[in-house]
């Protein structure tokens, strides 16, 4: 018997974040996973596909642009939330051209997290334009 | 029983020779009195051979003559010991042959006879023993020769008629005064001087002296032997050649002076006596006792006028020998004197002068012997001369020393010191003195140039100074340091003046606890002890509002009597400006850093956003799990938890950031470098991140700490890290390595931290351009990082540098020396909190 619950994967390479955002959604009835590396996450995909992915920017090695471009060129459909901590200019404008389905800066709200993540679950994944490329 | 005998000897050996030494000097002491106490009895024997047979009295009866010359030679004090030695032999030789009374008699009176003899001479004669002295002659002639044998012959006769020893008296007395006054003519210069010629050391005589000598002898034998003891008829005995030994004597008189003319004498005497006694003699008669007395008045009148003229030959040879040299030793002083010396005649023109003289005026020898140099040609002089002598009297005539300009013949113009004296009462000439003073003018004037110079270097200085001996009392001061010391309002050490003691000020000053006085007074100590040359201080003095600051410099005074020179200059202006310039400097510093942490902001964003996510995350997970009434005791313990550790890193972000940008002074402190690289990555790990660089980082655990300002190595230290990184910006990823090392170098004593990047490198070259200010390959950024990272550093007494290591990339290395006094920091300096 599967969860009925939407499952959300959670990647970030800072622990505390990590049991925070765990806890938030969970408490707001999701199933959720998280992950230290894009690397990790990269890796249990193939056994369980997340309903969304809540995806952090700045991490050391696979960064979360990288993850999120990895993804889209191996035309995984996954909706992805991205967040950061620093919002360098025009970060948001790109990773939304690249298919994110939301963009939030760090402190993040709890509602518009989940607002967005109900939303993104409900809607399906955002077209990327490197997934049609990479599409034959 | 060896070493015994060895130390008797030893102990008798010094008395022994002590002794011997005595016996010498008393043998050396008694040997004059003893010979002389010898020769008076061989000479009373000698007498009593030549007494005349039928006759109570000798042809020649020296014994009083010799004591007489030995009391002349001898010390006044000694004369006992003479009379004493005489007794034994005079009885020795009178004893047998006369009554015991007699001889007694004979021995006093003949010893009065010489001690009144010679006490006589050596009253009246200014020089007793030369005999080459007219005057020493004349008393020996008068007083003990004649009155002295006169006057004891009488007493002595008169005593002998007491006792009834003589019936004859006038007769005896002629007898043995005449006889007494030719030995005592005869011997006593004889003996005198031939001692004194002894005593002189033994002189070689002239070859020719001899001769002539020796042929003065011969002739007077001859002469004596024709005409005393010749056999002559009693009609071809003309009275007259009595008189031809005179000519012979007059030339040993002439010749060889009072010696030569005794001999001769003591030669004559002895033929005339010889034919005396033979009985060839003219003086031979029926009498006996007429023949001796017509041959010792022949002796006596004979020789006394030709002892008289050998000495006043002698005295004449000695005055004109004294003349000689007196003479000679004032012309050398003359000739060599370095004053111009000439003398001027009646005539008006010069007739002597020395070699200074014609130096000075140029006149030549040959002209001043030919008269041709007037005085009235010294014009200058002359006209002075006459002007100051005319109508006045001898004593005031006397001119000079006065300082006159004296115009040459060639027209050259000399400062002279001049003097004269005119001859005698009249105008019979005089003498001019004249030394010229042309050196010593120049030395004055160099001597005075070099003084005003001095004044006036001294009065033109702007710094205050002040001279000091080797004690601290003041030489000197110039005008500057007067006006200074008139009108600050400083302590009473700092206005010292001429005359007042230095050390003496600042050591009162120092009692009273002048923190100034006791510096100075330490640099002035240093210097006058000759601890350091040089010795430099600062102070402030209150004016008005404000204050001025003072630089001091002692310098030591290179000279043999040692002393200092202190310098006071006012650097208010100069302190002002160091004031301002490390103002900003340190404003340029923060600003720096504020560039620097304006590069690092997205970094501090996401080090502050992290922790405020999680807690906002933890927070709104507990508020949703309140509302579900679902809550767990245990996990909302852990959100409150992670809520707090978040809190606390948040806050460490925020006050490692206000260190950063704290603006204030200088702040040193024991500082690990290990920590300061540790807080920059910290600081920086969020930019390395997004930078995708990778930090390698080698910390030696036993760093010793350093004294530093700790925020102005960490600004370094993010300078360093962030330029490395833009250096790598280009590079892919992977080979985007920062490589950090920490080490200590024992050789030089200094902590040494380098940075290596994987960049594209330094050109060769560029290696210094790149610290230089306003130098930059950034597009944004104005190129005062690197020059400001390596001012901190040098500020700190190290070194930053950079190099191009082999396998490419770029080198940094700073340096800062370790502090000895800290030890090993052993790693253990933390984060500020």
């Amino acid at each position: 018997m599967s969860d009925p619950r939407p499952y959300v994967a959670v990647v970030d390479d800072e622990e505390s974040v990590r049991r925070a955002l765990v806890r938030l959604l969970r408490a707001s009835a999701f199933d959720v996973e998280a992950f230290a590396s894009g690397q990790s996450f990269l890796e249990a995909l193939p056994a369980r596909r997340p309903d969304c992915l809540v995806l952090d920017i700045q991490m050391a090695g696979l960064t979360g642009r990288d993850l999120q471009r990895h993804l889209a060129v191996c035309d995984v459909r996954i909706p992805v939330i991205i967040m950061t901590a620093y919002d360098e200019p025009m970060m948001r404008e790109q990773c939304l051209a690249d298919g994110a389905y939301a963009y939030f800066r760090k402190p993040l709200r709890g509602d518009a997290l989940m607002a967005s993540i109900n939303a993104a679950i409900t809607h399906g994944p955002r077209n990327s334009p490197l997934q049609n490329a990479a599409r034959p | 029983m060896k070493a015994d005998s060895a130390s008797v000897a030893t102990a008798r050996h010094p008395a022994s020779a002590w002794s011997a030494a005595q016996q010498a000097a008393l043998l050396l002491r008694l040997a004059p009195p003893l010979a002389c106490a010898i020769a008076y009895f061989c000479a009373a024997r000698i007498g009593e051979w030549l007494a005349f047979p039928g006759a109570p009295v000798s042809a020649f009866w020296a014994p009083n003559a010799i004591l007489l010359a030995a009391l002349v030679l001898a010390p006044r004090e000694r004369w006992w010991i003479y009379l004493l030695a005489v007794l034994p032999l005079h009885l020795l030789a009178q004893a047998p042959d006369f009554p015991m009374a007699r001889v007694i008699l004979q021995y006093i009176f003949n010893c009065g006879e010489a001690l009144l003899g010679a006490w006589l001479l050596q009253r009246l004669a200014v020089e007793p023993r030369r005999f080459d002295r007219l005057r020493t002659t004349a008393v020996l002639i008068v007083f003990a020769a004649v009155l002295v044998p006169l006057l004891t012959s009488m007493l002595m006769v008169g005593a002998f008629e007491l006792e009834g020893l003589s019936d004859q008296f006038w007769l005896t007395v002629a007898a043995r005064t005449i006889t007494n006054t030719f030995a005592i003519l005869t011997l006593v210069p004889l003996i005198v001087h031939g001692a004194a010629w002894l005593r002189a050391g033994t002189r070689s005589v002239p070859l020719w002296s001899g001769l002539e000598g020796l042929a003065a002898a011969l002739l007077l034998g001859a002469i004596g032997l024709l005409i005393f003891v010749m056999p002559w008829e009693e009609s071809l005995k003309p009275p007259a050649l009595l008189y031809a030994p005179l000519p012979v004597l007059v030339w040993c008189a002439v010749r060889f002076g009072i010696s030569g003319m005794c001999l001769s004498a003591l030669l004559l005497g002895l033929l005339s006596t010889w034919g005396v006694l033979d009985g060839s003699s003219p003086f031979s008669g029926q009498n006996p006792m007429h023949s001796v007395l017509s041959l010792v008045s022949f002796q006596v009148v004979t020789c006394i006028p030709m002892l008289l003229l050998a000495a006043l030959i002698e005295e004449r040879r000695h005055t004109t020998q004294a003349l000689h040299t007196s003479e000679t030793r004032f012309r050398s002083i003359f000739q060599n004197n370095i004053v111009a010396t000439a003398i001027w005649c009646d005539a008006g023109h010069f007739s002597e002068s020395n070699e200074s003289f014609l130096r000075l005026t140029g006149f030549t020898r040959a002209e001043l012997e030919a008269g041709a140099v007037r005085c009235a040609e010294l014009s200058d002089f002359w006209r002075e001369w006459e002007q100051r002598t005319a109508g006045s009297q001898e004593a005031a005539r006397i001119f000079g020393p006065a300082e006159i300009e004296l115009r040459l013949r060639d027209g050259r113009v000399v400062p002279v010191m001049v003097g004269a004296c005119p001859f005698g009462a009249g105008r019979e000439g005089g003498v001019l003195y004249a030394l010229d003073l042309s050196e010593f003018r120049r030395v004055e004037a160099a001597r005075q140039l070099a003084e005003n110079l001095h004044t006036a270097v001294l009065t033109s200085l702007h710094d205050q100074v002040a001279v000091l001996d080797r004690n601290g009392v003041v030489l000197e001061t110039n005008d500057s340091w007067q006006r200074f010391t008139a009108s600050a309002q400083a302590p009473a050490f700092h206005c010292v003046l001429n005359g007042d003691n230095l050390v003496q000020a600042c050591i009162l000053a120092n009692r009273q606890g002048d923190p100034v006085a006791s510096e100075l007074l330490a640099a002035i100590r240093g210097v006058l002890e000759g601890l350091s040359s040089h010795r430099q201080l600062e102070f402030a003095l209150p004016s008005g509002n404000s204050v001025t600051w003072f630089e001091l410099s002692v310098e030591e005074l290179r000279r043999p009597e040692g002393g200092a020179v202190i310098t006071r200059t006012d650097v208010t202006g100069r302190k002002q400006a160091e004031i301002e310039a490390r103002n900003q400097r340190q404003q340029l510093t923060h600003l720096g850093r504020a560039a620097v942490l304006g590069q690092l902001s997205g970094a501090f964003a996401h080090e502050l956003n992290q922790p405020l996510t999680s807690i906002l995350g933890n927070a709104e997970a507990g508020l949703r799990l309140l509302a579900q009434d679902k809550i767990d005791p245990v996990e909302l313990r852990e959100i409150l938890r992670d809520i707090v550790h978040d809190d606390e890193r948040a806050a460490q972000v925020i006050q490692r950031l206000r260190a950063l940008l704290r603006k204030g002074e200088l702040q040193r402190h024991p500082v690990s470098m290990n920590s300061v690289v540790r807080e920059v990555l910290s600081l920086s790990r969020s930019d390395l991140i997004t930078r995708n660089v990778t930090v390698l980082s080698e910390l030696d655990p036993r760093l010793p700490l350093v004294l530093a300002d700790r925020v102005q190595m960490q600004q370094v230290m993010l300078n360093l890290v962030i330029n490395a990184c833009e250096a790598m910006a280009d590079m892919p990823p992977r080979q985007r390595r920062l490589a950090i090392v920490t080490r200590y170098v024992a050789d030089t004593d200094v902590v040494e931290l380098t940075v290596r990047d994987a960049g594209s490198g330094i050109a060769t070259g560029e290696f210094e351009h790149i610290f230089q200010p306003f130098v930059t390959t950034k597009k944004h950024g104005l190129g005062l990082g690197l020059a400001i990272c390596r001012s901190i550093v040098e500020s700190h007494g190290g070194g930053l540098w950079a190099e191009s290591p082999p396998g490419g990339g770029a080198l940094l290395h700073l340096t800062v020396p370790a502090d000895g006094d800290l030890g090993a920091a052993q790693d253990l300096a933390q984060l500020p909190a």
